[in-house]
């Protein structure tokens, strides 16, 4: 009945004609089809004579000529999903690289595999490859499958080429998530014992891991989507956003609630999106990808649907009316639309994405607390080395320079009859505060053990406390022997007692690098709304949505260095271009940021000085000495020399020592809080080839270490390692009123805080004292 | 998602419009098929403006030669479109008429060996001159077009048999005429083309030629897949000797016409890539060669191209907004290629509701 609507002459005409024949089964000069009459005659009489008969043209001849050769189709092109769903790490934070290794004896990491819907798989890959340290007889393997053992493989391939293929009962994969843990045994070929256990590791390359697939179309549905998005994501590809039309702002809200949700479904993985090109040109990224955004305009309500594209990927289309959707509907529409991966199945917590810190980690300062409610539950070890990360989150506004101490009660048990020098070290912020020899009450449990050590080691945010264990072979110098016993076990009933402070703050990155979100960066005076959607929602992904009091970054390309704010500084700008344009000095590539957790970088927390701890004078004393060795040192015989030395001590120049360091550093991006009026203001200054997007996924990944920026300047260095400068003359600003009850802690922090400026402080009033007493004895005996 | 409400707004924004006037370097630098013109250059053109067509032997012809221009044109790339122009009057314009010899083989003695044309290639040769005399400012190309078509009227249009005042377009100056008929190829009707060149010079004939065919194609659609090559006599259309009759690499331009033709709703584009229709991709394979007696798909082709003609006419065809239309593929072969960007050039300038997903 359309036709009858649009065609209606046409109808007309064919209506007119008598079919005779059907299409098919004629044969011979029999015609196939009859000839419509034809309802608009020519204007004009032909002009040329009719073409004759040819017969000096073969049919055949022609026919082969003009006869289109095209090669037959020697294979499918890839419009299903690929052959194999990649193993999706587990690490939160941005594209954590192609491969993990597993290092130790028994070490055990944790992925996901996203199925589509009708995705027949078989078996489950893993390509692995070991040092040559691995004794491959004594060396395992164990993969489980949503809980269940699939198989197991000797290890010891050292042919990056190999996989192992583990075959997988029926009805164990499902679609959507599923979960695989992969535990090694690895057993040195010649030695045991801790050094031993460091030379052993096995790679898993991610990229061709996964679950063998049979190849099927992608069905149009949330669960495919997200099958897609993992699979990009695995292979370490941005989510391609495509918007011809220019919908992105009106389609805001929703498109930041996606971003939002996708990280959380794939649990913490942070995705980044690029935008793509409807009529591009295909290429070796666009020929894997399987998932994409496409926004389209509509009169009608906002709708969304999945489709397949051209290229085989599954495409979430978004129709967007011009009015755009209000940020109250965005996730009424989304809970439709990915109703089928929104289950509790899927999702991730929400606050450890956008922050990187795990909120179990959060602890009160001033009472005891588990460390099993920290997030690590009692661990035990079969190793001869054993290492366990535990962060813990202070308060933000937590400052204790004090000698004053924390306590860590520790539950703990070892086995009887452990090698001598058998050692428990424990480390907090990457300083050992307590070496606990495993020997003497073997077999016993020792109960809140107390290991007490200087808060003055701790900031505020996150920390870090280690527990790392070194046991003997024995002997040493053969593999270790079959049937390993548990060695070590630290009991999660232990507690961690930290001092409580008054609020305090010590201005500085860590605070705005915490807060930072995606709402208030700007660019060269460009805010968020003017940067290209992909980008914009790259840093929505990366950094979380916006918060109130969320802090407020400020960036500059290299060209716009010169509109750097330097606050309270005089910085040379000349310095900070120089770290930008220096020649990167990296031998090899660092570890991915994810794999740094725990691992300090060499200036922590900068270069604040620290009170030698055991001299036994105290920091005032140690000052006042200082200050007099400046004064009246002998071997200084000018006075303004002498004048000179203590004036650097009491006004050290601050931005000499900025520059001089500056001149030592190389980097992508350097990230600055100059101004400690405003606490949650930072000021980042990209390098000529730095995206704004790449430095967001740097700070995002530093967020869940206790290496990220801090201080008053951060190089972002090209080996992706945050360095940082700390004025060590900040003064620490008090967050509350002093009280009688807060003065004592106030007062003690100030002075711990630069014993230098306090003792001149107190040396001044003295003279000043001693002055006014001075003159009323003067006075007093003038007048008698 | 419905169609209708997606389409008065996609028709006014810059994809719809990439070649409404702007200044011809605009158009050049910022058309949205820019990315994928370049990659057909580099795989399709050399350097001396020849449009190389590697599969068949790397020889040239003038459909290569004219489609080539057309895109040129379209995407506002004038140097490549001269580079191909004069190419084409060195090598191909070698008859004693406006047309152009058909084909053009390298290595070879003579390089034109068959001086009969081929009407399709002489009909979008023209169609671009005659755009570009007014997109690039030339009126001289005008002329040259006029010319052709004058001579494709005197040479290639010939009474319908048995339908008074109704004409057919021939394949080629020598060589279609039976004894009581013609031999004709649905897909060297490109009905925008014809209609918009008879306009322009006067051709009365073409015009009409390009009505006659509109109709007759419709309802050849109706039957069945359109065949390569079909003989029309005054009894009918009928199977003709040495030429195929099913429905392959030739006949798969004549829905990309008539949708570029402004003409979505033709039973060519409907009856076979409607619901259940012989043309429709599966999961990448696109069906390029049909038994017209049985309807049987006799070859598929991976090659993006036709998967692009296949999406944008299932698109059409089944009234959704958006398309399975796949990125452009540098690496195909020339023919689908420049259907792929034909499809494009149709997308966006007819049916802007059939966007890539």
């Amino acid at each position: 009945m359309r036709m009858m609507k649009i065609f209606p002459a046409l109808c007309a005409v064919a209506m007119a004609v008598a079919v005779q024949a059907p299409a098919h089964a004629q044969e011979g000069d029999a015609p196939l089809i009859l000839i419509p009459s034809f309802t608009a005659p020519a204007g004009s009489a032909p002009d040329g004579a009719e073409p004759a008969a040819d017969p000096e043209f073969s049919a055949d001849e022609i026919s082969q000529q003009r006869t289109r050769i095209e090669p037959r189709a020697a294979e499918k092109a890839r419009l299903t999903m690929p052959e194999l769903a990649p193993l999706l790490s587990h690490r939160a934070g941005a594209n954590p690289g192609p491969s993990i290794r597993m290092q130790g004896e028994n070490p055990k990491t944790s992925f996901s595999i996203y199925l589509p819907h009708e995705a027949v798989p078989g078996q489950l890959r893993v390509a692995h490859v070991s040092g040559v340290d691995v004794l491959p007889e004594r060396s395992v393997m164990e993969v489980t499958l949503n809980g269940e053992i699939v198989g197991q493989q000797e290890l010891g391939n050292f042919d990056p080429d190999e996989a192992t293929l583990f075959e997988v009962p029926a009805g164990l994969w499902q679609s959507g998530r599923n979960d695989v843990v992969i535990r090694l045994e690895q057993v040195h070929r010649l030695f045991c014992g801790p050094e031993a256990a460091f030379d052993l590791w096995t790679d898993i390359d991610l990229t061709s891991s996964g679950a063998v697939l049979a190849a099927k179309p992608l069905v149009p549905g949330a669960i495919d989507f997200l099958a897609g998005i993992a699979h990009d994501a695995g292979i370490g590809l941005p989510v391609a956003l495509q918007d011809p039309e220019g919908l992105a702002p009106a389609a805001q809200p929703v498109l930041d609630e996606m971003a939002k949700r996708m990280t959380e479904v794939l649990r913490g993985r942070v995705l980044s999106y690029v935008a793509t090109d409807p009529y591009g040109v295909s290429d070796s990224q666009s020929d894997l990808r399987m998932s994409r955004v496409t926004l389209v305009p509509t009169y009608g309500p906002a709708t969304a649907e999945f489709r397949r594209g051209g290229d085989g990927a599954l495409v979430l289309v978004l129709a967007i009316p011009p009015e755009g959707i209000p940020a109250s509907e965005a996730g009424p529409f989304l809970d439709t639309v990915l109703r089928d991966i929104l289950s509790e199945r899927f999702t991730f917590d929400a606050e450890t994405v956008q922050t990187g810190i795990d909120p179990r980690t959060r602890m009160q300062a001033g009472v005891p607390v588990t460390l099993d409610s920290l997030g690590m539950p009692t661990t035990r070890t079969t190793s001869h080395y054993f290492r366990r990360d535990q962060i813990f989150t202070l308060p933000r506004d937590w400052l204790v320079l004090t000698a004053q101490k924390a306590t860590l009660h520790l539950d703990y048990i070892y086995a009887r009859n452990l090698p001598e020098k058998s050692e428990l070290l424990i480390r907090v912020n990457g300083e050992t505060v307590r070496l606990l020899p495993l020997r003497g009450e073997g077999g016993e449990l020792i109960e809140q053990f107390p290991i007490k050590f200087y808060a003055n080691l701790l900031r505020e945010g996150p920390n870090l406390l280690q527990f790392e264990a070194l046991i003997p072979g024995d002997p040493e110098d053969e593999p270790c022997p079959p049937g390993q016993f548990p060695k070590l076990e630290i009991r999660g009933t232990s507690t961690l007692t930290v001092p409580p402070s008054p609020r305090l703050r010590l201005s500085g990155l860590r605070l705005p690098v915490y807060a930072l979100r995606s709402g208030a960066i700007s660019l060269d005076g460009a805010g968020m709304d003017q940067l290209p959607p992909a980008d914009r929602l790259t840093l929505v992904a990366t950094l979380g949505e916006p918060i109130p009091n969320a802090s407020h970054l400020t960036a500059y390309s290299f060209d716009n260095l010169a509109a750097l704010p330097m606050g309270a500084y005089d910085i040379d700008r000349g310095d900070i271009a120089g770290v930008l344009t220096r020649q990167p000095d990296i031998p090899e590539p660092g570890p991915a940021p994810q794999d740094r957790i725990g691992e300090l970088p060499v200036d922590l927390f900068g270069p604040i000085e620290r009170e030698p701890l055991d001299d036994g004078r105290g920091p005032l004393l140690r000052a006042a000495d200082s200050l007099l060795t400046g004064l009246f040192d002998t071997n200084t015989n000018q006075v303004g020399a002498r004048v000179e030395t203590v004036s650097a001590k009491l006004l050290p120049d601050v931005d000499a020592n900025a520059e001089r360091w500056l001149a030592e550093q190389r980097g992508l991006a350097v990230l600055t809080h100059l101004d400690p009026s405003d606490p949650r203001g930072i000021e980042l200054v990209l390098g000529p080839d730095t995206r704004l997007t790449e430095v967001a996924a740097a700070i995002s990944a530093a967020r869940q270490t206790i290496g990220g920026p801090f201080g008053q300047i951060s190089v972002l260095g090209h080996d992706g390692v945050w360095r940082s400068w700390a004025d060590a003359g900040r003064v620490p600003m008090l967050m509350e009123p002093l009280t009688l009850g807060n003065f004592r802690q106030v007062l003690g922090n100030y002075a711990s805080w630069s014993p230098v400026t306090f003792t001149a402080i107190i040396f001044g009033f003295a003279l000043i004292a001693a002055l006014i007493a001075l003159r009323l004895v003067v006075i007093t005996r003038q007048e008698t | 998602m419905n169609r209708r409400s997606v389409l008065a707004l996609l028709a006014a924004v810059p994809l719809a419009a990439p070649a409404l006037a702007r200044t011809r370097g605009d158009v050049f630098a910022t058309h949205p098929l820019r990315g994928a013109w370049d990659a057909w250059k580099t795989a399709h053109m050399d350097p001396t403006g020849r449009v190389v067509d590697a599969l068949q032997n790397g020889v040239s012809h003038s459909e290569g030669q004219g489609y080539g221009m057309t895109l040129a044109e379209r995407v506002g790339d004038e140097e490549a479109f001269n580079l191909m122009f004069t190419w084409t009057e060195e090598n191909l314009a070698v008859r004693p008429d406006a047309l152009l010899a058909w084909r053009w083989t390298p290595n070879e003695p003579i390089p034109v060996s068959d001086m009969n044309n081929a009407s399709d290639g002489d009909l979008f040769y023209a169609w671009s001159l005659m755009r570009a005399a007014t997109s690039f400012g030339r009126p001289e190309l005008g002329q040259r077009a006029a010319a052709i078509v004058a001579d494709l009227e005197a040479r290639c249009i010939v009474d319908f048999p048995g339908h008074a005042g109704a004409f057919l377009f021939l394949p080629g100056a020598q060589g279609f005429a039976k004894q009581d008929g013609y031999v004709i190829n649905p897909s060297y009707y490109m009905p925008r083309a014809m209609e918009e060149l008879g306009q322009a010079y006067g051709s009365g004939r073409l015009t009409t030629a390009a009505a006659n065919g509109d109709v007759l194609l419709a309802e050849v659609a109706r039957h069945g897949p359109v065949p390569d090559w079909i003989e029309v006599a005054p009894g009918g259309l009928r199977r003709s000797q040495g030429f195929s009759v099913n429905s392959g690499y030739e006949a798969m331009r004549v829905p990309l016409w008539m949708i570029w033709s402004r003409k979505p709703e033709h039973p060519a584009v409907t009856a076979l890539y409607g619901p259940g229709g012989p043309r429709r991709s599966e999961d990448g394979a696109t069906p390029t060669v049909i038994d017209y007696d049985t309807g049987e798909v006799l070859e598929r082709s991976p090659e993006a191209g036709y998967r692009a003609v296949s999406a944008l006419s299932t698109c059409l065809a089944s009234g959704e907004a958006g398309s399975a239309m796949p990125p452009f593929d540098a690496n195909q072969n020339y023919y689908p290629a420049t259907l792929h960007m034909f499809s494009f050039v149709a997308q966006i300038e007819v049916t802007p509701e059939c966007f890539p997903l």
